[in-house]
């Protein structure tokens, strides 16, 4: 069998044991196959980091929720005297006001404070159109607020349109996946077309929900000197910041 | 509110769906907690365990390695787990408790050998392959994950995705390759 043929056996899990002797003994003679087999096991594993890495984060984010539902519960169960509960609303109140002076910002908190998706101006969607094109169909999704659909559907489409990767980027961010959404407004705040201005803003909002304080504070520094899209929101955010 | 389902096959969680992610999550949360308490590891660890454990039993599910549940979500998830405590004890050199080091081999164990349990960090030129992987266009990086992580054969692929034939997915994945590898030498110049 060729070389390549026996590579793709090996990653589609479809060699025999025949084929894994002859594997075995090409690994050892032959170094350019060596190097390709290599390199395709490093993307291997590349790909599995990347997928596992995603997944983790998403669970980091069911975990937060099951304790804060835990502590709500418990809180519920609890007889507080009401002077005790008023007192805590009090704390709350003061450590909230102290909030820019003696405490980390919760980054979180800001995210949804700031973030709103952003409409579908592309494509005019309405009721009981028949014969959708594939990019109407991605906007329904997408107005929907299926947001995992509507990137399946987005990925399918023409990788050229320029508002592709913006759309991507709400959609991913919308779902919690802030390091796509990264690199999908990355993408679209460099390119010169009408979604850049958002795309910056939106940019700094992702890199904030990644608790990636660095680059939310030099992207927002950046788009409240170059854009006028949200820029008063954009200042204020900066100065929450610092 | 979202259907609560009864039973995840191992369909529903190859669907990747977050709600069937996050239902399995929650099922088997405070089961495992409780059996990993046994150990000497703190609960903040844990909860890191049981998401590393979770982790890895969903890959052995993508990559065709679970093909049938032969026994409980829970039972795959205290196999894993239980191996990934022993780990970290070790890392950590800290000491058993006496009633771990009496605990009977049991069906938990068993499946830990019909697993890939890999937890190595990567080399410089794997983060480097993960660093322009995520550069690439949605359906490059579809395409690759599908045939490395998923172990598809070009057919498979051919139906999951929509190509109009095995000679387009052979062509579409040596782009891809190509673009990578591309992007990878453009980045040394």
């Amino acid at each position: 069998m060729d070389k390549e043929g026996l590579l793709y056996k090996y990653f589609s899990n479809q060699l025999s044991n025949e084929d894994r002797l002859q594997l075995d003994e090409l690994l050892l003679t032959d170094s350019e196959f060596k190097a390709q087999f290599d390199y395709e096991m490093g993307l291997q594993r590349a790909i599995k980091k990347d997928r596992s890495e995603k997944l983790k984060s998403k669970l980091v984010a069911f975990e937060k929720e099951a304790q804060t539902k835990r502590s709500s519960k418990s809180q519920q169960r609890s007889f507080f005297p009401w002077s005790i509960a008023a007192s805590i609303a009090i704390l709350i109140g003061v450590s909230w006001f102290g909030y820019n002076t003696y405490s980390e910002p919760n980054y979180n908190d800001l995210f949804d404070a700031n973030f709103e998706s952003y409409p579908n101006t592309v494509q005019v969607i309405t009721r009981g159109e028949t014969n959708l094109s594939n990019e109407k169909t991605a906007f329904i999704a997408y107005e929907s607020e299926n947001y995992e659909e509507a990137i399946n559907l987005f990925g399918k489409l023409d990788q050229d349109l320029n508002y592709l990767d913006f759309y991507m980027g709400i959609s991913y961010l919308k779902i919690g996946d802030s390091e796509k959404a990264i690199a999908m407004f990355k993408k679209s705040s460099t390119e010169d077309h009408e979604f850049r201005e958002a795309a910056s803003w939106y940019l700094a909002l992702a890199y904030l929900k990644n608790n990636d304080e660095q680059n939310a504070k030099a992207t927002l520094e950046q788009h409240v000197l170059k854009y006028e899209f949200k820029k008063t929101k954009a200042s204020q955010l900066l100065m929450l910041l610092q | 509110m979202k259907e609560r389902k009864l039973h995840i096959t191992l369909e529903d969680l190859k669907s990747g769906s977050d709600a069937v992610l996050k239902q399995v999550y929650n099922d088997n949360r405070a089961k495992f907690l409780n059996f990993a308490r046994r150990y000497s590891l703190s609960d903040e660890e844990n909860i890191d365990v049981y998401q590393d454990a979770y982790i890895i039993f969903y890959e052995n599910i993508m990559n065709g390695k679970v093909e049938g549940f032969t026994s409980s979500i829970s039972t795959y998830l205290f196999g894993i787990g239980k191996h990934l405590i022993f780990d970290r004890i070790k890392k950590n050199k800290r000491s058993l408790n006496s009633e771990f080091e009496l605990t009977k081999v049991g069906e938990e164990d068993e499946i830990i050998n019909t697993l890939e349990i890999e937890e190595e960090a990567l080399t410089p030129e794997q983060e480097l392959l993960k660093q322009y992987f995520a550069t690439l266009g949605k359906k490059c990086q579809d395409l690759l994950t599908y045939f490395y992580y998923r172990g598809y054969t070009i057919q498979e692929i051919m139906i999951a995705e929509n190509y109009n034939s095995e000679n387009v997915v052979k062509a579409a994945k040596s782009r891809c390759m190509k673009t990578l590898r591309e992007r990878i030498l453009a980045k040394g110049d």
